[in-house]
């Protein structure tokens, strides 16, 4: 049987008011990455292209290719505009 | 403590120099952000600045840890409001404190660009038409 993780997204900004969401937890494969998480998004919500955005794992910035792990907290940052 | 600020509360400028006075220094740059009452042809009647905040903490205390190893200043300081503002308010302000004037304009110039490029705040401006959308990219 496949192995799987719980992991949190968070949503900001666009992404927030095309999810209509703050944020949610989703079961995924062990062994996703951040990019095919949001390839997974897609197929649900209206979400830009996974190039118009960067990623954070832990409050951290991370490569979109980077594994996620159990328990992780996922963010996808679109351009800033603060100031 | 941490030298790059989130609030929900109005900023005042003049209360964060008097805050954070420097006697060492010879000159104080301080830059406010404020919110305006036009953008890109329309009228605007507030601002809306969301954050997420335990990231944006961190990526604008590197900013100010930057500034301080690449210019010759003695303190940076830079609080950014967010939640609901209004035209007029204050969004954002950075305060430095250098030996020479040079060096305090030119980091006060880098702290609030890298902010506006780095630091994840969005902004969504409500329009006088009543529609309201997320700005695009740093402006």
């Amino acid at each position: 049987m496949e192995q799987t993780i719980q992991i949190s997204i968070h949503y900001f900004a666009g992404l927030r008011d095309a999810t209509k969401k703050d944020l949610e937890t989703i079961t995924i494969r062990k062994g996703a990455t951040a990019d095919s998480v949001y390839q997974h998004l897609i197929t649900i919500y209206n979400l830009p292209d996974i190039n118009q955005l960067k990623v954070a794992i832990n409050d951290s910035f991370a490569s979109p290719h980077t594994e996620i792990m159990d328990g992780d907290k996922l963010v996808f940052i679109p351009p800033v505009t603060g100031g | 403590m941490s030298n790059f600020v989130i609030t929900q509360e109005v900023i005042n400028p003049d209360l964060i120099a008097t805050e954070n006075p420097d006697h060492q220094s010879g000159a104080k740059s301080v830059f406010e952000g404020i919110v305006r009452d036009y953008n890109l042809g329309k009228p605007v009647t507030s601002l809306e600045y969301q954050c997420y905040e335990e990231l944006a903490v961190k990526e604008g205390n590197l900013i100010i840890g930057e500034a301080l190893s690449k210019f010759s200043i003695n303190y940076a300081y830079c609080i950014h409001r967010i939640g609901l503002l209004n035209v007029g308010d204050t969004a954002v302000t950075v305060l430095v404190y250098a030996g020479h004037r040079d060096d305090s304009f030119t980091a006060c110039r880098f702290i609030i660009d890298e902010v506006k490029t780095r630091v994840p705040i969005w902004k969504k401006e409500l329009y006088v038409s009543g529609n309201s959308g997320w700005l695009q990219g740093a402006g």
